[in-house]
Parts: structure tokens; C-alpha cells; sequence
């Protein structure tokens, strides 16, 4: 059964001087457990907007969506508790600890203390953050905001983990930790969808591909069936091909 | 809403706000620090100048002839110089001369002669030792002229009493609680209403915008938090700060002031300043307690509505601070002479709370009054918050990063429902609250039975069916307008809509004694019942008072506002909450009681059944018998009977209450029984 299931989501946006703007037109995929979906797209393509319905902060213009076989619409508290989010927007609050954060966010996921004691001290060590927890959040370094971070996000042990550009702007060391944990949660059995411009991430990482352009996707595949299709090797020039192709059939 | 996830936001929030210096030091530095020091320094240099201005000797300089009298009494003066000055004017100007007595050319003669002489003293009245200066001279010339008076009296051998036929002392009645009241009353709104404003702008700015410019807003969106509760666990967060800071603002205040009190006492004992005056009644203190409440609810609503539309700190302060200067304005009114505390100033909110709080200082104000500005306050800060809510779900508000302030309502955008969310039925009562306030008591003044009509179905009806078509949501559900129950539900219905009658009867006996209501109630009432004496004129009445609230008044708390509330909480807090309402609703504190029993069983009717019919058939057979017992249009025994037995003090003869009681609990068991075999049926 696939864990999440998006059935011709659609988010318009009233634009500047009341003009309406299809971020998103009529979206469906769906994802199962255990694999890695990326959304594969240049900026202002929709796909935060898609990844924003996807974990309820929005709710779409019309069609609908299901994780973990509960509805989005009907039942978004208990959806969000299935998910863990994570964006660029998702920053941590500054002057708490790393501790206060997760044990915040732990209680807002309805965990008692001694479950968020418990989980944070695994955390701490799966992710090796020692004394980081206890330092304030904006004393630390990218790298050990990501990680903490990343606590947050799993505190809950969702089994759907949305990313949204999860490495934007990062090092390569805090990156790889990101790609890290990304396969290990894989490992785990976490259905994971993540969005990215990056290449190498998509190839490096991904069951399935969808290509996205213009609030459209285009297609979805594997990178290998891509890379068939548009006769190339590796996923920047098989995204421009089938951008190519797109606007062929749409003019 | 989860009041403990509320709980958890708030801790979260006012940890996080004492974690940041620049709080610490607006908050808390400020008032602790500044005002000290301000005031003792500015009260320092005030002593020092009146010390300098009391040692001066005035310089004064006279043109003409001056009688002998006069400039022995100058040169006697210890605080006047007589000087010479070739240009007075010119040296008034300069500053070399304080003050310039010009005599007229003839004056020996004219005071000779038993004449009046015009004299003219000439000073600048922006120099504080030339208006000391002005304050001696004209005490010498008092003197000046008593002496003159004397020596003309006594040439006719008359007594000062002939020219002073009367003496007027004058005293000062008021005690000095309310003495200290009147100046306080004046005063402190203005401070209060700034304080709590200082103490709301920081949290309401940092806990909204500053998270959107921090890009927390989204991690917490991600959670299963509703928006509601975040909204919730921040007000209640930024009207801690605002009641904290008006606390601290105060208390530094005062302890300055007694402080530089006793300082000024022991330096300067002329001045006029009266020590007792901050001496505050223990009642005023708890007036000031239990103002800032709805005050600062207010301030801290309105604030934060504001700074939600906002994307960064720096355009929040922005949009924040002309709210600031609007929230103080209307504190001004209490410096306005005459304006008072009334039927349309009770509804101007701050200026309501501002009016109230001087009456309470006073000790002027009535337990109307207050219950109806609190509710006033309350409304508005409801709404307020609201607003708040409303446009925190709104996705273009909390994650747009263009900021400004969305107007676009378009109705397209809105998708159906089935029935109301708490915060859209509360912003509809709200609504409905304010909307009553200008145009149903306006309306009601002008005249009242039109005015009754236009309040319930203008004011009232109309609202409710424009909002719910606006938004989209399903008429038949929100107004529980399905028919439900069978035959034996009408029957126990009924019974019980007649047996409470005598009941509420005997309830507002009871009432009476324990608040008895003012006389202006019951003139309003004789006025509203007249002309029910024709055939026409009851219909009417009865249209006005009894079929217009049953329709109107049952689709507001019955619909719309029980929809809202039913998912929320279990059902017996449900019928008292919405009870509650409907007692709110009615405006006065003598009413509250009555009217919200009556709405308690109307609200059980309808949550029992699911449907609105019954209660309207309750209001109506209550409001109807009103009418026809008021307008006495039962039979003549009835009314004999009432009068005799004097009903309205000793209450209703106990063989009534007991059957009105036994027919109103068997009704409830009837009505009970035909649910249950109605709900196996299906």
C-alpha cells in the first residue's frame, strides 16, 4: 500500500493585481515504503508549493491526498502527525536549546516527557550531537543546526518524511550528513519525497524521479528509464531534453 | 482546541521572550530604571528653580508720580527693587527689569479727589521671575489699596464692613478618596492604556512577525498544532507581558512619586502638591487590577491582528505604531468636561473603559455599567482575536513572502462546509454583538418596537444568512433546521415550554430580591407593552416580542452559534456555554441570570433533538405569555389573582410551583424517553 497518494492536486495563488497563478496543476503520484521519490525541478517550479500541500501547511485549490491511508483534508492534525517536514522555512527557534526545541516540538506531537527524554537520547547518539543539545540553537554552526534539525523532524518516528531542497545552500560535509541520513532512513522503512535542483543528489539517491516544470510533471520514472527515453546519460541533460519535449507538445 | 498544547506554546513563548535582552531591558529596564530617574531629576530641577526664583528680588520700575505710601511699601519689600529704567519696554525686553507699573499722570489728585485710578503693570508672561514679580508687586498694591480704603473710611467714619457686605469661604465638600479619584480618574487611563500598549508591542511584533522573519513559522505549522491553539497560546503570552509590564510600569511609578513626594515635603514645604493625594483607597486598587484585565485583553488582541500581517519586525512596528496612537486617543475622553458614561459611550471601546474607570475612582459607577463595558471590552478583544485567527489561516498571510495586508475576500476561493468552525460562529456572535451596539441601540432609542424589529431581523437574521452564504456552508445543517421527533416530542416540548413560564416567574421573584433591578427597566418594559389592549395591538406585540426572537434570536444561538460550539465540547458544557451566550446577549446585568436559565433549557431542547423547531416553539410560548400576561390579555381571575396574592414580592403560591415543576421534570423525562425509542427506531 503506498504511503502517500496524490490524486490531481492543484494549488492556484491569487498573484499580484488579482491575477490567478496555477503553482500547481492537477499533481498524482504516489510513493511507497521504503522509497526515495524526488522531485526534480528548476526554482519556481511548484515544487514546495506541491511539498506544502503534501504535509498540510496549504491546503490544495482542489483535488485530494492521502498519507499513511488518512486524508489530508479531512484529517490534517492527524496527518502531520505522520509526517516529518523539512525546508529551508523550517529553522529552529534561536534562543532555546536544541533540548528546549525537541522537547517543544516532542509536546506539540502530543509525546509525554519521558518518550521525548528517551528518543532525544537516541538522536543524540545516532546523530552523534553531544554537547550541541545543550548549546543555544543560534550559537551553532550550519552543520549542527542541520542536525538538530534533522531530531526534530524525526522525533516523532513518522513513517513520511518530506524534504523540501533539504541541502540548499549547504557545505559538502553538512550535505553528505543530509544524504546520509536520507539513506539510512530509507533503511529504516521511511517513505521519503524530497525536492531538489541538484543532479547528482536525484542520481545518487532516488527509486523514482518526477520531472516538474511549470506547475506540471512532466513524467514520472526511474532515472534509468529516463535516461532510455531521452537517449542521454545522466539526469541535467535528460531533464532538458524532456523540458524540450514538453514544450514541443504544449505550444 | 487542546488547552494543554495552549499551554505548552505559552511556556514556549514567554520562555523565549525572556531569553531575548532587548524584552529584558523594554520591559523590564525601563520602568525600573527610567522612571526613577526621569522623574526624580526633572522633580530635583524643579525644586531648585523655585528655591532660585524664591531668593530673586524682583526688579520693578514705576512711571509717574508715585504717592508716598506706595513707595514706602516697595522699599519695605525685601523681595521688590524699585529701580530706574529710561525704557522700561526695552529693558522688560532685556530682561534688566521684571515688571513696570505705569501710574497715571494725575493720580494724586484722582485719589484726592476719593476717585478710582486706572493703574497698568506690565510683564512678560513667559518669564517665570517676571510672573513672580507680577504676583508681589499686585500684593503690594493690595495692600496698597487697603490703606487707602482705610483712610477714606474712616473720613466718613464708616467700618470696612460697609464696603464688604458679604464674606464667601469657600470649602471643598469632597472627600479626599474621591478628590484623589477625580484627578487619578483623569489621569491614569491614559497612562494605563500606554503602559499596557508598551508592555503588548514587543511580544506582538516578536511573536508574529519576528517568527515569520526568523523562519520558525513553518516548523510549527508542520506540527499537528492548530492554528487556533498557536493563535491562542501566543495572545495569552503577549496579555501576560502586557499585564506584567502595566504592573511594573505602575508600581515604579508610584513608588517614584511617593518617593519624590517626600522628598519635595521636606525641601520646598510651600509647594503645592497635597502628600495625601496619592493616598489610594484599597477599592481604587482593585478597580485598577481589575480594569487592566479587559484592557489589556484588548490592547494585546488588537496588536497582534495587526503585526500578523506583517512579514518582517521592522514593517510590524510599521503597521503597529499608528494602532498604538489610535488605542490611546480615546483615553482622552475623560479630560473631556461633561462626557459621561452612557447608553452610547458604553460602547466606544477604551473611552467605555476609560469613562468607567474615573466612575470607579469616584466611586460613581454602577454594577451595570461595569458589567457592561467588560462585556463590551470582551467582545471587541474577541473579535479581535478573531480577525487574528482568520487571517492567520489565511496561507498568502503566514507564508507569502510579500507581506502587505490581503484584501481579496473572493468568494470563489471559499470551499463549502457543513457546518461552522468555533472562531467563524464566534465572529458571527461578535458581529452580531457589535452590529446591535450601533445600529439595534440606535434604533431601539429612536423607537423602540421599530426598533426591536429592525435589531432582529436587520441586525441579527440578515447577518447570519449573508455570512453563511458567503461562506459557503450548508444552511440546513448550521441552523438545525431538520425535523426531528415524532408526536410525543411535540407533546413533552410543549409541556415544558408552559410549565417554565411560572418557574422563571418564581426565579425572577428570587432575582429581584437578591439584585433588585432600577426603576428606568420596568419604565422601559410598561413602554413596550403599551397598546396591547386591541385586537391589532397585541398582534403586533406578540409579532415583535415573541414570533421575531424565536425566528431570529433561535437561528443565532440555537443555528449558527451551537453548530460551532457542539464539536468542541461535551454536551452539558455545550447547553450551559451557549446558555451563557444567550444570557450575554441581553446586555444587563439584571437580565443575565433569567435570560441565561431560559436560554440553558431552550439550548438543551435543541441539543437533544437536533433540530431548532423546538426551541423556538420554548421562546415563543415564553416571550408570548409574557406578552399576554404584561398586557393582562388572560382571563380576569388570572390577573385578580396575581394582584391580590402580590406575586411580584412574595412569588407564586407553592401548589403552582409544585405542579409547574412536576410537569416540567415528567416533560423532560417524556422528551428524553421519545429520543431514545426515536434514535432505536433508526
Amino acid at each position: 500500500m503506498p504511503l502517500i497518494e496524490a490524486n490531481e492536486l492543484k494549488k492556484v495563488f491569487q498573484g499580484p493585481k488579482g491575477k490567478l497563478i496555477e503553482a500547481v496543476k492537477h499533481a498524482s503520484f504516489s510513493v511507497d515504503g521504503g522509497e526515495i521519490f524526488g522531485l526534480l525541478g528548476p526554482n519556481g517550479a511548484g515544487k514546495t508549493t506541491l511539498l506544502r500541500m503534501l504535509g498540510t501547511i496549504i491546503t490544495p485549490t482542489s483535488g485530494s491526498c492521502e498519507v499513511a491511508g488518512l486524508n489530508s483534508q479531512e484529517d490534517p492534525a492527524e496527518v502531520r502527525k505522520k509526517i516529518g517536514f523539512l525546508s529551508g522555512n523550517t529553522k529552529l527557534y534561536g534562543r532555546l536549546t536544541g533540548r528546549e526545541v525537541l522537547k517543544y516540538f516532542g509536546r506539540l506531537y502530543g509525546m509525554d516527557d519521558s518518550t521525548i527524554d528517551r528518543r532525544t537520547e537516541e538522536l543524540s547518539h545516532m546523530l552523534d550531537m553531544g554537547a550541541i543539545l545543550d548549546q543555544k540553537c543560534e550559537t551553532l554552526s550550519t552543520g549542527q543546526t542541520q542536525k538538530v534539525s534533522i531530531s526534530r523532524v524525526i522525533l516523532h518516528d513518522p513513517p513520511v518524511l518530506i524534504l523540501d531542497e533539504p541541502t540548499l545552500g549547504l557545505d559538502i560535509m553538512t550535505t553528505r550528513s543530509i544524504i546520509d541520513f536520507i539513506r539510512g532512513a530509507k533503511e529504516r522503512g521511511h517513505s521519503i519525497i524530497f525536492s531538489t535542483h541538484y543532479m547528482t543528489e536525484a542520481e545518487m539517491l532516488c527509486d523514482r524521479i518526477g520531472m516538474i516544470y511549470d506547475g506540471e510533471i512532466m513524467d514520472i520514472d526511474t532515472k534509468n528509464a529516463f535516461y532510455e527515453r531521452t537517449k542521454t546519460d545522466n539526469l541535467q541533460d535528460a531533464f532538458l531534453a524532456m523540458v524540450d519535449q514538453f514544450k514541443a507538445t504544449t505550444a | 482546541m487542546n488547552l494543554t498544547i495552549v499551554k505548552h506554546i505559552f511556556f514556549k513563548e514567554m520562555l523565549d521572550t525572556f531569553r531575548d535582552k532587548r524584552t529584558i531591558l523594554a520591559m523590564i529596564g525601563v520602568p525600573i530604571l527610567l522612571y526613577p530617574v526621569v522623574f526624580l531629576v526633572a522633580a530635583q530641577i524643579a525644586v531648585v528653580q523655585q528655591n532660585k526664583l524664591d531668593e530673586t528680588v524682583s526688579k520693578l520700575a514705576i512711571s509717574g508720580d508715585a504717592p508716598e505710601a506706595l513707595i514706602e511699601l516697595v522699599t519695605n519689600a525685601e523681595t521688590v527693587d524699585l529701580i530706574d529704567s529710561e525704557d522700561p519696554p526695552a529693558d522688560l525686553a532685556k530682561r534688566d527689569l521684571d515688571v513696570h507699573l505705569i501710574l497715571p499722570q494725575d493720580i494724586l489728585n484722582t485719589l484726592d479727589q476719593n476717585l478710582s485710578a486706572e493703574l497698568v503693570l506690565e510683564y512678560d508672561a513667559t518669564e517665570g521671575r517676571s510672573r513672580e514679580a507680577l504676583d508681589r508687586v499686585d500684593g503690594l498694591l493690595a495692600e496698597f489699596h487697603e490703606s487707602v480704603l482705610k483712610v477714606r473710611l474712616k473720613e466718613r467714619e464708616l467700618e470696612m464692613t460697609f464696603v464688604r457686605p458679604i464674606n464667601v469661604e469657600m470649602t471643598n465638600v469632597a472627600p479626599a478618596a474621591k478628590s484623589t479619584g477625580s484627578i487619578l480618574g483623569m489621569v491614569l487611563p491614559l497612562l494605563l492604556v500606554v503602559m499596557l500598549g508598551v508592555g503588548a508591542f514587543y511580544p506582538a511584533v516578536d511573536l508574529t512577525a519576528g517568527e515569520k522573519e526568523r523562519g520558525t513559522f513553518e516548523t510549527l505549522l508542520s506540527t499537528p498544532t492548530s492554528k487556533m491553539e498557536i493563535i491562542f497560546g501566543k495572545f495569552l503570552t503577549v496579555f501576560t507581558l502586557s499585564m506584567f509590564t502595566g504592573f511594573l510600569n505602575l508600581a515604579s511609578m508610584i513608588a517614584t512619586l511617593i518617593f519624590q513626594v517626600s522628598q519635595i515635603a521636606d525641601q520646598a514645604e510651600n509647594m503645592a502638591f497635597d502628600v495625601n493625594l496619592l493616598k489610594l483607597p484599597p477599592q481604587s486598587i482593585f478597580a485598577i487590577i481589575l480594569i487592566l484585565i479587559p484592557l489589556a485583553f484588548f490592547i494585546a488582541a488588537v496588536m497582534m491582528t495587526v503585526s500578523i500581517m506583517a512579514r518582517s519586525f521592522k514593517e510590524a512596528q510599521n503597521y503597529v505604531s499608528p494602532i498604538f496612537i489610535a488605542l490611546v486617543t480615546p483615553a482622552m475622553i475623560v479630560a473631556i468636561p461633561n462626557v459621561e458614561l452612557n447608553q452610547t459611550t458604553q460602547f466606544i471601546p477604551i473611552a467605555n473603559v476609560a469613562l468607567l474607570f474615573r466612575d470607579l475612582m469616584m466611586g460613581t459607577a454602577t454594577l451595570d455599567m461595569v458589567f457592561t463595558v467588560f462585556l463590551c471590552t470582551a467582545i471587541y478583544a474577541l473579535l479581535s482575536l478573531i480577525f487574528a485567527t482568520w487571517m492567520f489561516q489565511r496561507e498568502e498571510v503566514i507564508l507569502s513572502d510579500q507581506g502587505g495586508i490581503p484584501l481579496t475576500l473572493n468568494r470563489s476561493q471559499i470551499r463549502p462546509s457543513k457546518e461552522p468552525t468555533l472562531g467563524i460562529a464566534m465572529g458571527i456572535f461578535a458581529t452580531v454583538m457589535i452590529l446591535i451596539f450601533y445600529i439595534g441601540s440606535f434604533a431601539q432609542a429612536k423607537d423602540l418596537k421599530i426598533g426591536l424589529v429592525v435589531t432582529q431581523y436587520a441586525v441579527i437574521l440578515a447577518p447570519i444568512l449573508g455570512l453563511l452564504w458567503y461562506l459557503k456552508l450548508d444552511m440546513r445543517n448550521t441552523l438545525n433546521l431538520s425535523f426531528r421527533g415524532n408526536g410525543l416530542s411535540w407533546l413533552a416540548g410543549s409541556i415544558m415550554a408552559v410549565c417554565w413560564v411560572p418557574l422563571i416567574i418564581q426565579a425572577g421573584v428570587f432575582h429581584q430580591k437578591l439584585l433588585p433591578a432600577p426603576e428606568g427597566l420596568n419604565m422601559m418594559a410598561e413602554d413596550l407593552f403599551s397598546g396591547g389592549d386591541t385586537a391589532s395591538g397585541l398582534a403586533i406585540l406578540l409579532l415583535i416580542i415573541a414570533v421575531s426572537p424565536a425566528i431570529c434570536e433561535e437561528c443565532l444561538f440555537r443555528g449558527v452559534i451551537l453548530s460551532g460550539l457542539r464539536k468542541r465540547m461535551p454536551k452539558w458544557a455545550l447547553i450551559i456555554s451557549v446558555g451563557i451566550l444567550f444570557g450575554l446577549f441581553h446586555l444587563s446585568v439584571y437580565r443575565f441570570v433569567l435570560t441565561g436559565m431560559s436560554g440553558i433549557f431552550f439550548t438543551y431542547l435543541a441539543v437533544r433533538s437536533g433540530s431548532i423547531y423546538f426551541s423556538m416553539i420554548a421562546h415563543f410560548t415564553l416571550n408570548g405569555l409574557s406578552v399576554l400576561i404584561e398586557t393582562e390579555n388572560v382571563p380576569k381571575e388570572v390577573i385578580t389573582y396575581l394582584v391580590e396574592n402580590n406575586i411580584e414580592t412574595s412569588g407564586l403560591p407553592i401548589p403552582v410551583l409544585v405542579v409547574a415543576g412536576l410537569g416540567f421534570a415528567g416533560g423532560i423525562a417524556l422528551y428524553e424517553y421519545s429520543f431514545r425509542s426515536h434514535s432505536t427506531e433508526n
